[in-house]
C-alpha cells in the first residue's frame, strides 16, 4: 500500500520504473505499448495517488494522467515554477462527455447566437477575427475541484493534486459585443453556453452552463480564440472558449458553439443540479451536516503556492534562501502575499513581481533564513484586494470544491 | 482587459514593412505598446492560423481487475469513461459507491439494471480498498 499523509507537492516523488522489470512487463503485455512510453510516474501525496506521466495526447506535452477517456490531465506542479503563464501544451485538461470532436475545420465552424434576441447569428471565425474589437486578458482557469485529493475525509471525483489550474493570456472578443450584435430582447434573464462535446448515451444531458445576463454582458466575459498567442489546443477548447474571469472553470465552456439567450432561469442538469456548493462561508460544512442549502459554484477565492521548494527538502541553517511561488486573488487581484518560515508564528511580506492584471497569477519571491536546525515549515498566504485572506483551516464539502487553505511545505533545516 | 489596436489593410502592411528594422520596432513599441504581443503572422493572415485540426486520442483500453462484479464494470462503466477514473478513486464504502452508481443511472442515463447496483458497488468498494490491497491507481488508463 502506498500511503502518504504529508502535505507535500509532487516534485520529490518521481519514481523511475523504467527498470528492466518495468520494460519487461510492458513487452510481456504486448498491447500495453503505452507503458513503455510513459513508464515514469508521480506519487501524488494521498492514497491511490500514483499517476503516469503521459505524452500521447494531441498537442500536449508531459501530463499527469487522471483519466484517458474523456481526457482528464493534470499539470505537473513544477510547471508552475517556470513562469507566470502556463504553456498551452502543459495546461490541464478536463472534459465531462466522451464524444469530443477530433476534427474541427474553422472554415466550416459557426458560433450560433439565438434565443431571446432580435436577430439570430451564425458567426464564422472570419467574422469573429475581423468584425469585433479584439481584446486580451490574463486570467486563471481553475477547476472547481482542484486539489480534491487533499480533502479529508476523501470525496469522489477527479482526484487532482494542485495542478488542475493554469494561467493564460486569452485573446478574443467580448461576449457583450456579440450579444449586442444579436440584440438581446427585454425580459431576458440568463445566457446559456454549449460546446461541441456530447454524451454517448442518448439520455446523457449535453454539457451546458449559464450565466446571469448582467454577468454575461459585463464586458469582461470573453470568447477567446487565442491562448498565449496561439490558437487553443483542441483539448483546451479549439476553436473558441468562453472566458469567465474570476469564476471557476466549469463556466469556461470549451469548443463553444452555441449561445442561447433565455427568458427563464436555466434548469438544465449541469447548471441547476451539478456543480453546487453549500451556501455557507467557504462552502464549508461537516461531513454529517444535513439539509444544507445548495447554490451554483461561482467566484474563486485566493490561493498561493511555493513553487521552488520540494516537500521534505533539506535546507542549510543560517543561509539565505530565495523562495518563490505564485498567487492569485480569486475574483480580484492579489494585494499581499505573506510567507512564514516558522510554521506560521511570524509572517513576512513577499515581493510581488510584475502585475499581469487582477485575474492573473502573480509571481512572488522572498529571501528566507532558517535559524534553528530541525524540521520546519514554510507557509504562504495570499490576501486579495478585497481583503479576503486564505484561511488557516481547510474547508470540506461533499464535492471537494473550493479548497483554498494556506499551503505549507515541510523542510529539514541542517 | 486591454483592447487591441486593430491593424488593417495598408496600415498593417506599413507596420510590417518597418518591423524588421530596429527603427521600425522602436516605433511600433513606443506608439502602440500592446502590439508587442501581436504575432506578425496573425496580423498578416489571421484566418490561416486557425487551420483545420485533426487529432487522435489515446484509447482507454484497460479493463477492470478480476473479481465478482468485474463483468458489470467492464460492460457498463466503460461505455462513457475509461476504467482509470474509477480505479483512481479513494477507498469508498459500498453505500458511497451506490450513490455514485445511482447518479450514473439517473443523471447520465447508464443502462445498468437496478438489480446490478449492489453487486457493482460491492465490487468497486472491495477492489478500490486501502485495507491491505495494493493501489489501483497507476496501471490503468
Amino acid at each position: 500500500m502506498r500511503r502518504s499523509n504529508s502535505n507535500s507537492d509532487l516534485l520529490s516523488r518521481r519514481n523511475f520504473v523504467a527498470s528492466a522489470g518495468g520494460i519487461g512487463l510492458a513487452s510481456l503485455l504486448g498491447s500495453a505499448s503505452w507503458m513503455a512510453r510513459s513508464a515514469e510516474t508521480v506519487d501524488l501525496p494521498f492514497w491511490n495517488g500514483q499517476r503516469n506521466l503521459v505524452t500521447d495526447f494531441p498537442q500536449k506535452g508531459e501530463m499527469l494522467l487522471q483519466r484517458t477517456r474523456p481526457a482528464l490531465l493534470e499539470t505537473p506542479f513544477e510547471v508552475f515554477d517556470q513562469g507566470v503563464f502556463t504553456p498551452n501544451d502543459r495546461f490541464y485538461i478536463r472534459w465531462h462527455l466522451p464524444n469530443i470532436p477530433t476534427v474541427i475545420d474553422p472554415a466550416e465552424f459557426r458560433l450560433k447566437v439565438h434565443g431571446h434576441v432580435g436577430k439570430s447569428l451564425a458567426l464564422s471565425m472570419h467574422e469573429l477575427l475581423h468584425d469585433f474589437p479584439r481584446v486580451e486578458m490574463a486570467a486563471v482557469n481553475q477547476c472547481s475541484g482542484n486539489s480534491r485529493g487533499f480533502f479529508n475525509p476523501r470525496v469522489a471525483g477527479a482526484q487532482w493534486a494542485n495542478g488542475a489550474m493554469g494561467n493564460a493570456l486569452w485573446r478574443g472578443v467580448r461576449l457583450k459585443d456579440v450579444l449586442d450584435r444579436a440584440g438581446v430582447d427585454s425580459g431576458a434573464v440568463q445566457v446559456r453556453f454549449r460546446g461541441l462535446d456530447t454524451g454517448i448515451l442518448p439520455a446523457t444531458p449535453n454539457f451546458m452552463k449559464s450565466l446571469e445576463l448582467d454577468h454575461a454582458s459585463d464586458g469582461e466575459v470573453m470568447i477567446a480564440y487565442e491562448m498565449n498567442g496561439e490558437p487553443l489546443p483542441l483539448l483546451n477548447g479549439f476553436p473558441l472558449r468562453l472566458i469567465v474571469p474570476g469564476w471557476y472553470a466549469t463556466y469556461w465552456v470549451k469548443m463553444l458553439a452555441d449561445i442561447e439567450v433565455l427568458v427563464q432561469p436555466d434548469e438544465n442538469y449541469w447548471t441547476s443540479k451539478a456543480y453546487l456548493i453549500p451556501d455557507t462561508p467557504r462552502a464549508n460544512i461537516t461531513p454529517d451536516q444535513k439539509d444544507v442549502k445548495m447554490v451554483p459554484i461561482n467566484r474563486m477565492v485566493p490561493r498561493s503556492f511555493v513553487t521552488n521548494l520540494k516537500d521534505g527538502a533539506a535546507v542549510e541553517r543560517g543561509k539565505s534562501l530565495n523562495v518563490r511561488g505564485i498567487a492569485f486573488g480569486g475574483d480580484t487581484g492579489v494585494a499581499k502575499v505573506m510567507v512564514s518560515a516558522d510554521a506560521g508564528h511570524r509572517w513576512q511580506e513577499a515581493r510581488l513581481e510584475m502585475d499581469h492584471g487582477k485575474y492573473s497569477f502573480r509571481r512572488w519571491d522572498i529571501p528566507l533564513r532558517f535559524a534553528v536546525a530541525g524540521p520546519q515549515k514554510v507557509m504562504v498566504k495570499a490576501i486579495n484586494t478585497a481583503g479576503l485572506a486564505q484561511p488557516g483551516e481547510t474547508n470540506w464539502n461533499g464535492s471537494g470544491f473550493m479548497r483554498n487553505v494556506v499551503e505549507s511545505v515541510s523542510l529539514h533545516v541542517a | 482587459m486591454r483592447v487591441m489596436t486593430r491593424i488593417h489593410g495598408s496600415k498593417r502592411r506599413w507596420l510590417l514593412a518597418l518591423q524588421p528594422t530596429a527603427i521600425g520596432l522602436t516605433l511600433l513599441i513606443s506608439v502602440t505598446p500592446q502590439l508587442r504581443a501581436q504575432n506578425p503572422a496573425s496580423a498578416e493572415q489571421p484566418d490561416a492560423r486557425w487551420a483545420k485540426v485533426s487529432v487522435v486520442f489515446p484509447t482507454g483500453e484497460t479493463t477492470f481487475p478480476a473479481g465478482d462484479g468485474a463483468e458489470i464494470a467492464n460492460s457498463q462503466c466503460v461505455i462513457c469513461h475509461s476504467a482509470g477514473m474509477a480505479l483512481r478513486q479513494p477507498a469508498l464504502s459500498e453505500s458511497q459507491w451506490r450513490t455514485i452508481i445511482d447518479k450514473m443511472r439517473t443523471a447520465y442515463g447508464a443502462p445498468l439494471p437496478a438489480i446490478q447496483v449492489d453487486a457493482l458497488a460491492s465490487y468497486l468498494s472491495k477492489t478500490i480498498s486501502d485495507r491491505g490491497a495494493t493501489d489501483t491507481s497507476r496501471t490503468t488508463r
